[in-house]
């Protein structure tokens, strides 16, 4: 028995591509990897940060070599995150002064010490957070410029746009229980961001009303009245109408039953 | 140029090709879909390594990408038996250095290995016929280290009955 066994474990292992097949899946996966080159130079990246730092330390760590040992990083990134200044714009707003250091440097300092899709997506869903409730301080403040409001809202977008491909990205890796805990934290976000927008655009239509002069108001107010009759007189309409359509459809249903059951 | 990472990844998708392919043909009998989705898995795991991922196991990594993409075929489409396949003009590979003599046709022993048990029959091959340890297994069926065991343990007495009584 243990012979035929292995018999066919050793025969099922004869099983492959003949050797056209093979070089046919490898000519096309060489053409693949000729069209979508490998943008990171470094093992030791994990996102091209360098790049795409907009600030004025960019000159400085972009003159690095690519090559940046571990270590060297973390030293960098206790510098920076030690830093007062790093520490003070964390809590800055649209406008302030220390913002852009925010944005790009403490967020994008965040998105690189991440490692795997897990922590990824947890800071892109963090930021994207971070993005509401600046609109919604800046908004209690009443000093939400339409500016503010655009960029705030394209950063927002981006962040949601690069959470959502991580959580495609955990799917198709299998990790299925990950994703979904991560969409959900996702979900709360757009719906918070969804709120947010809401009540300020109430806000802004309240004030609007507000600002209307007061004859107008009255005006206003006195048409509001009048619709309000008008519509509990379509209403009464409505009642006896759709009594009425009750009778004819009735109607309409027993005389199509005998018609039918004459048939 | 070619880089390091290129060359790498080029070796690893050269020297797994085969197994990946059988293990395929295996899953889902179809000699033409399983050098798709072999290319595909190669494909899929370039594009994550583009994006400067890390990847600690290729091969592990190789074949949870195919196990997804298998699992994506079975909804596509229900798949051909390998009686079918046979009767079309399925004919399996053969290493060309292999003895032939008292050698069983390989499509046959992949169609053999199908009567083991489904729910040791994939550990048994991983195990047996691609020569996977049990961590690794583990890395791809995402099952713990003792539950791999315990099946191929269970899952070789299932062998020795089936193959007993043929």
């Amino acid at each position: 028995m243990k012979k035929n066994f292995k018999e066919i474990i050793k025969s099922a292992k004869t099983f492959s591509l003949t050797k056209d097949e093979k070089d046919l899946v490898m000519e096309k996966i060489t053409a693949f990897i000729k069209e979508n080159p490998r943008e990171i130079g470094s093992p030791y990246y994990h996102h091209n940060i360098w790049s795409s730092v907009g600030s004025p330390l960019s000159p400085i760590l972009s003159t690095l070599n690519k090559k940046v040992s571990m270590p060297i990083v973390i030293a960098m990134i206790i510098l920076a995150l030690g830093g007062g200044t790093s520490f003070a714009a964390n809590s800055s707003l649209p406008g302030d002064f220390l913002y852009p250091v925010k944005i790009n440097v403490n967020e994008k300092l965040a998105s690189f010490v991440s490692f795997g899709d897990n922590a990824d997506v947890q800071v892109e869903t963090e930021q994207a957070n971070t993005r509401v409730e600046e609109t919604k301080k800046l908004d209690a403040k009443g000093t939400l410029s339409a500016k503010d409001k655009t960029e705030l809202e394209t950063n927002f977008e981006e962040h949601t746009t690069k959470a959502k491909k991580i959580v495609e990205d955990m799917k198709a890796k299998g990790e299925v229980e990950a994703a979904d805990k991560a969409n959900v934290n996702l979900e709360k976000v757009l719906q918070k961001h969804d709120s947010v927008l809401e009540n300020i655009e109430i806000k802004d239509k309240t004030t609007k009303e507000n600002d209307i002069p007061k004859d107008k108001a009255a005006e206003k107010k006195d048409g509001s009245i009048q619709n309000n009759s008008y519509m509990e007189n379509n209403t009464n309409l409505n009642l006896n109408t759709d009594s009425g359509s009750k009778v004819d459809t009735s109607t309409k249903v027993d005389s199509s039953t005998s018609v039918h059951l004459g048939l | 140029m070619k880089t390091n990472v290129e060359e790498e990844f080029t070796r690893a998708c050269e020297e797994h090709s085969n197994a990946l392919f059988r293990y395929c043909c295996f899953k889902i009998s179809d000699r033409e879909i399983a050098k798709d989705l072999v290319q595909e898995t190669y494909m899929k795991a370039w594009i994550y390594i583009t994006k400067g991922e890390e990847v600690r196991n290729i091969r592990a990594f190789f074949y949870k990408i195919l196990s997804n993409l298998i699992i994506d075929q079975y909804k596509k489409k229900k798949t051909l038996s390998l009686d079918a396949l046979s009767k079309d003009g399925f004919e399996p590979a053969f290493n060309e250095k292999d003895d032939l003599e008292n050698r069983l046709d390989g499509a046959i022993a992949l169609k053999m290995l199908n009567q083991i048990p489904e729910m040791y029959r994939e550990v048994i091959f991983m195990r047996y016929v691609q020569d996977m340890s049990l961590q690794e297994i583990s890395q791809i069926t995402k099952e713990p280290e003792n539950t791999i065991a315990v099946k191929v343990h269970r899952g070789l007495k299932k062998v020795a009955e089936i193959f007993n009584r043929s």
